[in-house]
């Protein structure tokens, strides 16, 4: 029988080779593909997934099941640590809107095991109809971590516009999935 | 219920602090009204679920060959620093943090590992106390650079004390949560070495903090004993 990614990431963190092989095979398409997706170079993508594990290595002890999946979890970090690195090469402001049509259209074709499809397709289509500059907000902030400051500095708008568009956004797609998941 | 005037501004900036773009201030504001606020604390999550689901939406993509291999050597024991014990770190901020609370610092002279102990446990109560952590800071060579204090209690505080040699260097402080998420430390200034001030977050969602020069790079860090 399969374990869980739970047992998975305890394994790692007690030091068991199964384990830590077993958990790198499972995440490292994830991994990279984040990491690819932010960055867009792939040599960086690779170093930065590469960090991304070791620092899950070196915090599974902090992993608390109450807040979330493994999956989900991982993921924050190849973001951060990926979002780190882009900073330091000063890489240019990225293209929202690119990414997310290729969100769109590379997501499609992809196998999804750790979410029923339904769920993820109905975010991804909620994304696609945002308006623009909402959706390039929340792109912004959730994949290159840019903040609403300098959210407003690349869009040219005030401080308390990117504010809202962030916050709009991001309501709408809360909405959406809850609609998906029905009532609490 | 009606919303508070202050539900209204938490929930302003739920969706920066979900993304995790907030700023330091903001964080704190927000983490300490959903501590005692169960709506707003179940709108965080909500977002956070968000978030979290936006990255999921990433495409999967195949590593170059020989990835899980490098991965694997780079995770392998010898076990980090930081899994060992800290003892003699943990007993000695332990007792500046006594001598601190006692008069005339009495317990300098103390050897008696158990009353030590004691009046460890003592300070925690005096504060209202649940963690003291330490940590030595450690430049990229792994020499010692400084050392990390961190209080959990009623306040939570952290004190950072950086060697001479990297005084003149060391320009911002990070806070790295479990999740590898990155809180500031603003603002944030050396007096004579010495930098410290309130924890924005309790320190057991901590597990290293770093020390930032002026292009950004982590010069200095302390992972933080759990």
């Amino acid at each position: 029988m399969e374990s869980s990614d739970e047992a998975l990431l305890a394994g790692l963190a007690a030091g068991d080779r199964e384990s830590a092989a077993a958990f790198v095979r499972r995440f490292q398409r994830r991994a990279y593909g984040l990491a690819r997706t932010i960055l867009g170079d792939p040599h960086a993508a690779e170093d930065a997934a590469q960090e991304a594990f070791v620092r899950a290595w070196r915090y599974a002890e902090s992993y608390d099941a109450r807040r979330g999946q493994v999956l989900t979890w991982f993921l924050r970090i190849v973001r951060n640590v990926a979002i780190d690195r882009a900073r330091l090469k000063g890489n240019e402001t990225p293209d929202p809107e690119l990414l997310a049509s290729r969100l769109q259209l590379e997501a499609r074709h992809a196998e999804d095991e750790y979410a029923p499809i339904d769920e993820r397709s109905h975010l991804r289509d909620a994304l696609a109809v945002l308006p623009p500059e909402q959706r390039r907000a929340v792109v912004l902030g959730a994949y290159f971590g840019r903040t609403a400051r300098e959210v407003a500095e690349i869009e040219g708008v005030p401080l308390g516009t990117a504010k809202t568009r962030i916050r709009t956004g991001m309501l709408a797609l809360r909405d959406r999935m809850e609609v998906t998941d029905g009532p609490d | 219920m009606a919303q508070t005037e202050r539900c209204e501004q938490i929930r302003e900036l739920a969706a920066e602090l979900a993304l995790g773009i907030a700023d330091g201030e903001e964080r704190a504001l927000v983490l300490e009204h959903a501590a005692s606020c169960a709506p707003c604390r179940r709108e965080l999550e909500r977002l956070a679920g968000v978030a979290d689901e936006l990255l999921a939406l990433a495409p999967e993509k195949e590593p170059p060959l020989g990835f899980e291999l490098r991965v694997l050597r780079a995770v392998e024991p010898p076990a980090p620093a930081r899994k060992g014990p800290w003892p003699r770190l943990a007993l000695a901020a332990a007792v500046l943090v006594t001598a601190a609370l006692t008069a005339g610092g009495m317990l300098i002279g103390f050897r008696d590992e158990r009353q030590l102990a004691d009046q460890y446990r003592a300070a925690l109560e005096h504060a209202h106390g649940y963690y003291f952590g330490a940590a030595e800071l450690r430049d990229a060579r792994g020499a010692r650079a400084g050392a990390v204090f961190a209080y959990g209690g009623d306040p939570s505080w952290i004190t950072i004390a950086v060697d001479p040699a990297f005084q003149g260097t060391v320009t911002e402080a990070e806070l790295v949560a479990g999740d590898g998420g990155r809180i500031p430390l603003e603002p944030f200034r050396l007096e004579n070495g010495v930098w410290g001030g309130a924890l924005p977050v309790s320190p057991r969602e901590l597990v290293a903090v770093h020390l930032v020069d002026r292009d950004g790079r982590s010069i200095l860090i302390a992972d933080l004993p759990r």
